[in-house]
């Protein structure tokens, strides 16, 4: 058990299928107790809460909207005072749409934007003044993805906020390292999750067995190994010295496609 | 009709830009993004970021409009994208900066991917600390002074011309050396 004692949250945490809930059940499965985060899914939230407390820990759902600062200051008050102090924040809810570059919505633009990347900002720089207060240090842990060193047709504001993240996370870093606070990401490669539904390259049985083609592991991630990688992040000691740093966890997409 | 459509830059390079690319045959728009405020992270507030993302998002848009009329008219066109080097290498006090420039740094990117086979090259440039900017910056950048407007100017005429038909999801730093190493000093920025 290498996070007894630690309490943490986990935005976009309820989808049966999401990376959120992989990251959220394995966090708990290492001994942390857990914040559940979403702005939807709230039956499975409290699912996902269940699944928690019958590890043994404790967990509670929350239901806030990222992209409202205000709705983030008050979900992490209220986690502080359910739970206790913080010492790990998972900044992970994300949306994506598919639309050729010339055809970008501003409609489309705004709600990515918003929840990807003012999303994370809101919720990393809260959780940053709130370990700072705490005096104690933490860990913070985007999941950003593969897009960060590759690129995919029809999906640019999804990828450009991930960057987005990437370069968030490293000042981050680099402002918050004297506070013994780390701050990194994880890069996704194809995970089986609802934000994966609408993808138009994987609609078919046929779609799908190409996109194995390009995965030298041949098959997809469970949200689970996200989480494990989550994990390894926020470990203590393992994880001190780590800070501002990717780690892939995509069965070698990226450079099984180069 | 060639022209040359800027947006988002800083008067001085609007002006070096606008100079160097007199004689462009293609439609270019210039598009940058930046920030002025070079607050500490923990003291960002709510304004200074979103005005920072509506920056890359009127960016993008100005773009993005250029390249559907030029998709409908056959014309091709370049896009050039101009951001900070802290997108690239990030240093204190430069959150804003260098999250929206790696925003439109993939955002291009992507466009490059879609929109190369119609003749319209999307790349960015990443320019460094430019005169005006704290001189200590100068000690941390390799080339040992702060950069010229027409320095970056020069990259972007080069991104808009013939000579770089075949260049286009580029990331182009002209910022004398500093994203591949600090070369001494501390940052100014460090509060």
């Amino acid at each position: 058990m290498r996070l007894e004692g630690r309490v943490a949250l986990v935005t976009g945490a309820s989808h049966e299928r999401g990376i959120g809930r992989g990251i959220a059940l394995a966090l708990a499965e290492e001994g942390a107790d857990v914040a559940c985060c979403d702005v939807a899914f709230e039956e499975q939230g409290e699912e996902l809460v269940e699944r928690i407390r019958g590890l043994g820990r404790s967990a509670a759902f929350y239901k806030a909207d990222v992209s409202d600062r205000g709705q983030v200051d008050t979900l992490l008050e209220r986690v502080q005072a359910d739970l206790g102090p913080f010492w790990i924040v998972c900044s992970n809810a994300g949306v994506a749409d598919w639309q050729p570059w010339a055809e970008i919505t501003e409609e489309s633009f705004d709600r990515i934007v918003g929840v990807n990347l003012t999303g994370a900002f809101n919720v990393g720089q809260a959780a940053a003044r709130a370990m700072v207060a705490n005096g104690n240090g933490g860990r913070i842990v985007f999941t950003s993805s593969v897009h960060v060193r590759m690129c995919f047709p029809s999906m640019a504001v999804y990828g450009a906020t991930k960057q987005g993240v990437r370069a968030l996370a490293e000042t981050m870093a680099i402002e918050l390292g004297r506070h013994a606070i780390t701050v990194n990401h994880i890069g996704p490669g194809w995970v089986k999750s609802q934000l994966n539904d609408s993808s138009p390259g994987l609609r078919t049985k046929e779609d799908e067995e190409a996109t194995l083609d390009l995965i030298p592991i041949r098959r997809p991630s469970e949200p689970i190994e996200q989480g494990r990688a989550v994990v390894y992040l926020c470990s203590s000691p393992d994880g001190d010295y780590v800070t501002g740093e990717y780690l892939q966890v995509d069965g070698g997409f990226v450079v099984g496609k180069y | 009709m060639p022209g040359v459509t800027t947006h988002g830059l800083a008067a001085s390079l609007d002006e070096a830009v606008k100079q160097a690319l007199v004689d462009v045959e293609l439609p270019v728009v210039v598009a940058g993004v930046g920030s002025q405020s070079r607050a500490a992270f923990l003291e960002l507030d709510q304004g200074e970021w979103g005005a920072a993302v509506d920056g890359a998002r009127s960016a993008f848009f100005v773009a993005r409009r250029a390249v559907a009329s030029w998709l409908e008219e056959d014309s091709g066109g370049r896009v050039v994208f101009v951001v900070s080097t802290a997108s690239v290498r990030p240093v204190h006090g430069t959150a804003l900066e260098a999250t929206v420039g790696g925003f439109l740094t993939t955002i291009g990117q992507v466009g490059a991917v879609e929109l190369s086979a119609n003749g319209i090259t999307v790349n960015t440039v990443a320019h460094g600390w430019l005169e005006g900017e704290p001189e200590a910056f100068a000690d941390g950048t390799p080339a040992g002074r702060l950069g010229r407007a027409d320095e970056v100017a020069g990259a972007i005429a080069f991104l808009a011309s013939p000579a770089a038909s075949y260049v286009s999801g580029a990331l182009l730093p002209v910022d004398g050396g500093f994203w591949i190493t600090k070369a001494g000093g501390g940052s100014p920025l460090v509060r």
